[in-house]
């Protein structure tokens, strides 16, 4: 197995492969070409992305590239899948919460400036319309959409897609949202260590997973301080408020990474009970929730993806 | 000769108890050790389930934390143990 990291769209990017080391090299180049393609693509904090120009257009028709357009129309199907839970459409609540600068520019800062707090007035990102015959998007007047964790889950695919050409076992993980195809020689799943939120150096549990997609939402990760308020990166759209959780951190296993993203980001705004009632059609997938006792919660399905040391048999 | 088969039982009853006293004593000697991991096995789970706020709905799933025992010598070397034979990838909050 061979390993390359990198860092884009804001996130340490590891790949991993089975096969000779000079083909595997050429496809870990390709995998970092793609990445670099959309971070420029896929970027709002890029004035020239077309993310942005797209932003810019909201209200009339805007001819996209098949990249964005495929990743809005997914975007839009998960959106009504999770009853609206996950929406990219909440970038305005997101800048008003003060990530309105890239995470580096932010971390140099104390604290953000605290700003006027509108009534928040939900977009209606389920109002979006798509022309396939064209490739075109017309975002609803006054839409602002933020395309970060799906497109992150979105590339990861494509670029495990891209790698698997050259070798029958690769994985490709964007911040942790991956993508994983076919099975490492002789094993019966992939194995990737779930951090602790409370402590990136501590390790909760090891996952045991099949071919398919992993991504994790965490509101730990990206805070900040904005006057003396403590901020996070998920915000809740019915408040455009950050999420009041539960729970620290949501893993989700699906088919697609774009899937996993969607669904952890959903699960993450719920309650226990909600959670229930709220997976009951979805039978594909596989969660684990932890708490902020660093617990870890789920259904009796979760047990399937997670692996139990040796020695508490 | 009834005292000569008296002596001869007194000595063949403290023979038998001292073979037996030593047998048992080196079968002991060389029967295995508890496990110095089942130390490290998670207290039961209804303790678990204790000590953890309620969840209506969803079940507690075992971590890695749930087999170290809090405030043992080892745990930090076992933890630390367990960490290094695990897999390179990561999965955390993006």
């Amino acid at each position: 197995m061979e390993f390359n990291e990198f860092t884009a769209m804001n996130t340490l990017i590891q790949s991993a492969a089975e096969g000779e080391s000079r083909p595997l090299q050429v496809g870990f180049e390709g995998v970092r070409r793609f990445f670099a393609e959309s971070e420029a693509r896929f970027s709002r904090f890029c004035e020239d992305s077309e993310l942005s120009r797209l932003n810019r257009a909201a209200g009339t028709w805007f001819q996209a590239s098949p990249e964005l357009f495929e990743v809005v129309q997914t975007a839009l199907e998960l959106h009504r899948l999770t009853g609206g839970l996950f929406d990219p459409s909440i970038l305005n609540a997101l800048r008003r919460a003060g990530y309105d600068r890239s995470m580096d520019e932010i971390k140099k800062l104390s604290a953000l400036p605290v700003v006027s707090s509108e009534k928040w007035e939900r977009p209606q990102f389920d109002k979006t319309c798509l022309d396939p015959r064209r490739g075109a998007i017309c975002l609803p007047k006054g839409v602002q959409i933020d395309l970060g964790g799906i497109a992150k889950g979105w590339t990861a695919s494509k670029a495990a897609v891209l790698l698997s050409t050259y070798s029958p076992a690769c994985t490709v993980s964007a911040g942790g949202d991956m993508m994983c195809i076919g099975l490492p020689q002789g094993q019966p799943s992939w194995e990737v260590a779930l951090e602790d939120p409370r402590d990136e150096q501590q390790v909760l549990a090891v996952l045991k997973i099949a071919p398919g997609a992993l991504a994790t939402t965490s509101i730990t990760r990206r805070r900040w301080l904005q006057g003396s308020q403590p901020r996070h990166h998920v915000i809740d759209p019915r408040r455009g408020q950050p999420v009041e959780s539960d729970w620290l951190s949501m893993s989700v296993f699906a088919p697609t990474a774009t899937q996993a993203e969607a669904f952890a980001k959903a699960l993450l705004m719920l309650s226990a009970a909600e959670i229930q009632a709220f997976m009951k059609p979805f039978h594909q997938l596989r969660f684990l929730a932890v708490d902020c006792n660093g617990k870890l919660w789920g259904t009796p399905q979760s047990k399937e993806i997670i692996d139990v040391p040796e020695y508490a048999h | 000769m009834h005292k000569i088969s008296k002596t001869i039982m007194h000595v063949w009853i403290s023979a038998v108890s001292l073979g037996g006293f030593v047998f048992s004593w080196v079968l002991l000697a060389h029967s295995p050790k508890p496990s110095t991991l089942s130390a490290l096995v998670a207290p039961t789970p209804q303790i678990v389930q204790a000590s953890v706020p309620a969840q209506p709905g969803l079940e507690p799933i075992p971590s890695l934390n749930d087999y170290l025992q809090p405030g043992s010598s080892q745990t930090q070397t076992q933890r630390k143990s367990t960490i290094t034979v695990q897999p390179l990838l990561r999965t955390r909050g993006s």
